[in-house]
């Protein structure tokens, strides 16, 4: 199957990245099997007759297939879509692991920090011998929300999301392949530099984490990045990101400090750019100045950016011989104040399939896929 | 026979100082003030004394001297009371090591600081005879103006050590004659462990940095401050401590009963188990506002001298702490600090790199050598 051009997907998981991209690629034209590991999840859909979508798409959307067989959802797809969370990567990898072929190509949406090398060490780990062929982007390509059961707001696309293939030397064929897809996605050298371009494992942990007690006391009554983002917690933030940078200059992967990131995706002024100063980045973050922090500390910027985030960082980190002495205190704090031992539930060393490994070892796997 | 305490000299005229001197005065010592700084013995010798308020009532204790000269305060005194933080410990032991003679003891109230002050008054060249400390400061109490000090309580818990250990019983009963409340323990690694700021305070600033630089501490610390997260990680700084505690042989309550038996929480609090229970039933602390900043005690003094001090013995233990680990190096990033290395290290607590038995050793016998 060497494709050029994508029409059917198979989008696996029904949660809000699943039912906002079954519902944008079916009114887009494209047909779309909706694989959920669950019953329930699609019996609100089968009663209405497809997803109820708003924002960027509006009305009732027909889904061609939907199914709790993988088998099914999968036959035949130009393109398998997970969009699941990495703790599901072990379930699918066992159902798909007797259909790959090794030529059909999978998305992995989003792959945070190592979502990519995660599921092929599961693959393997569930007897899959063939070559590898997906890709990722470092977060999901909407900002969505279910807003009642088969009910999905679509916000927007994700702009500016860095992409990458896993081997390496397929991301210019999967790029294009994508693309169509996902306009607003950037094609990245290999999914080490997408894993370390994740900014949201930077600042949001420090973010919400140094306001913990503000977060509980208030519900977050207050502004998260113009009131949250102070000096200190700036600070945290850039030892965190050279931290990172430390890790990717190791590995020889090409990253942006974060405050540039930032002022390029039109996020901050020139000013605070050229300050050098995160506090103050984020506080005159125009696009971010109405935003309220979050009601609690069960939220996507700990269990997503710390797990899936700082912690695969500070695994590539230890791999690369780079001490991470600031990651690793706020995956210690984070972990006590959520009660939720990322260290053990989040990306290790040994789920990415890199315990052991050498840099060049890890280096060859990203190029080759194994 | 008991040697008997007539002249005490209180080196420190902070808070605890001119608490001491308020108290030591209506029982009839006599007292001489010391301070490096003429700011602060100024308002003081001004009225040649110090204004006193609160759980000893309100009067005036006059100080026979208030003086900036060191030599001045100890020649002629029976017992020298150090009443300085603990981040002044080393320069205090250079300022008066010259003046000390061996007949003299030493106390530091607050402590806590193992061999930091001994170990100084030695390397100054400084004759040291025995030296005691208690695990906290006798009252709870505050300046209300250079020359005023609010006493809100004398504390009811002041574990006592002295050095050598070994001495404990004389010394205990020396120093009853001024602090009549003192519980005598083994070692100065006893009075150690009970600094409970150095696991509440770091934790609860820290999980409020946001809050308190945008609102400047408008908010009460304990109260709103201390939420289920914040206590969580308190609970868990507590449980380092009770443990590297226990791999010395010492043995510590945990907060909350510590903090019950204080009177610091109430039944509720101390039966919930946990740091959030205790402080969101703290009626003493319910009002105390947060830090306006936090360049603050509850960082530069309570990480340093109070998580670095239980992190490095837990090395010493070969007890792994990987919370207070984690919150001294978030700490150092936020004050701009290097409290690691600045702090009470085990070189600096004067245990260097010995082992446990050569530690324990050291603090029950004293330096090898010594007549």
């Amino acid at each position: 199957m060497s494709q050029t051009k994508v029409k059917s997907v198979a989008v696996l998981g029904a949660g809000h990245g699943g039912c906002a991209a079954a519902a944008d690629l079916s009114r887009r034209g494209y047909s779309v099997r909706l694989h959920a590991r669950n019953a329930s999840r699609l019996a609100p859909l089968r009663a209405q007759g497809g997803i109820e979508a708003r924002g960027v798409q509006q009305g009732l959307v027909p889904i061609d297939l939907m199914t709790t067989d993988v088998t099914e959802a999968v036959r035949g797809a130009d393109l398998i879509m997970m969009v699941v969370p990495s703790v599901a990567h072990d379930y699918y990898a066992r159902a798909l692991a007797p259909l790959l072929d090794g030529a059909q190509p999978i998305f992995i949406n989003p792959g945070h920090t190592g979502g990519g090398l995660h599921f092929l060490h599961e693959l393997r780990k569930a007897g899959y011998r063939g070559p590898i062929r997906s890709c990722e982007t470092v977060s999901l390509t909407y900002i969505t929300r279910m807003e009642g059961p088969g009910i999905v707001n679509i916000y927007s696309y994700t702009k500016r999301l860095r992409f990458a293939g896993l081997p390496a030397k397929e991301v210019a064929a999967l790029f294009e392949l994508i693309k169509p897809l996902y306009p607003e996605i950037q094609q990245a050298g290999s999914v080490l530099e997408t894993a370390l371009s994740n900014l949201n494992a930077v600042f949001h942990p420090p973010g919400i984490i140094m306001n913990a007690g503000w977060i509980q006391h208030t519900h977050g009554d207050f502004l998260f990045y113009r009131e949250g983002f102070t000096d200190a917690v700036g600070r945290v933030t850039a030892a965190i990101d050279a931290e990172r940078i430390a890790i990717a200059k190791a590995l020889g992967v090409p990253v942006i400090p974060f405050i540039d990131v930032f002022y390029e995706s039109g996020l901050t002024t020139k000013a605070a750019r050229d300050s050098g100063d995160i506090s103050r980045a984020c506080r005159e973050s125009e696009p971010n100045k109405t935003i309220k922090s979050p009601a609690s500390l069960d939220h996507r910027y700990v269990h997503e950016d710390v797990g899936y985030g700082l912690v695969p960082i500070a695994a590539l980190g230890a791999l690369a011989g780079v001490p991470t002495p600031t990651i690793d205190a706020l995956v210690q704090i984070a972990s006590l104040a959520v009660g939720v031992d990322y260290r053990r539930d989040g990306l290790t060393l040994e789920k990415l399939g890199l315990a052991g490994k050498s840099p060049a070892e890890l280096l060859k796997i990203v190029e080759e896929g194994a | 026979v008991v040697d008997p305490i007539r002249t005490i000299a209180i080196i420190g005229a902070g808070n605890g100082g001119c608490a001491a001197a308020a108290q030591l005065t209506q029982r009839g010592f006599q007292l001489r003030l010391y301070s490096r700084s003429r700011a602060t013995t100024e308002p003081l010798s001004a009225i040649g004394g110090v204004e006193y308020e609160g759980a000893l009532g309100e009067g005036f204790a006059p100080i026979a001297l208030i003086t900036n000269d060191a030599g001045a305060a100890i020649n002629g005194a029976d017992f020298v009371l150090i009443t300085a933080p603990t981040h002044a410990h080393e320069d205090i032991a250079r300022a008066i090591a010259p003046h000390l003679g061996h007949e003299q003891l030493v106390m530091a109230a607050p402590g806590h600081t193992l061999l930091l002050i001994p170990n100084t008054i030695r390397r100054a060249g400084g004759t040291l005879g025995i030296f005691c400390e208690s695990s906290s400061l006798p009252f709870i109490c505050r300046k209300s103006t250079p020359s005023r000090v609010r006493i809100t309580r004398a504390a009811q818990i002041l574990y006592f050590a002295a050095f050598p250990g070994d001495q404990i019983d004389t010394v205990t009963e020396r120093v009853r004659q001024v602090f009549p409340q003192i519980e005598p323990t083994p070692s100065l690694l006893h009075t150690v462990f009970p600094y409970t700021n150095a696991i509440h305070h770091p934790p609860a600033l820290l999980l409020n940095v946001g809050r308190i630089e945008s609102t400047g501490g408008d908010y009460h610390h304990y109260y709103e401050g201390i939420t289920p997260s914040v206590g969580r990680l308190i609970d868990a700084l507590d449980a380092e401590r009770v443990a590297v505690a226990a791999g010395l042989g010492v043995k510590v309550e945990p907060l909350p009963q510590f903090f019950f038996r204080l009177g610091y929480t109430n039944a509720a609090g101390c039966d919930g188990g946990t740091a959030y229970d205790v402080f969101h039933n703290s009626e003493p602390n319910r009002w105390i506002k947060a830090p306006a900043t936090v360049d603050h005690r509850f960082l530069n003094e309570d990480v340093p001298y109070g998580l670095v001090a239980i992190a490095e013995l837990g090395r010493l233990a070969g007890v792994a702490t990987p919370c207070a680990d984690a919150v001294i190096a978030v700490a150092s990033i936020v004050a701009g600090r290097r409290y690691r290395d600045d702090g009470l290290t085990r070189q600096r607590m004067g245990i260097g790199d010995m082992s446990v038995v050569e530690a324990l050793d050291l603090l029950q016998t004293g330096p090898k050598g010594e007549a």
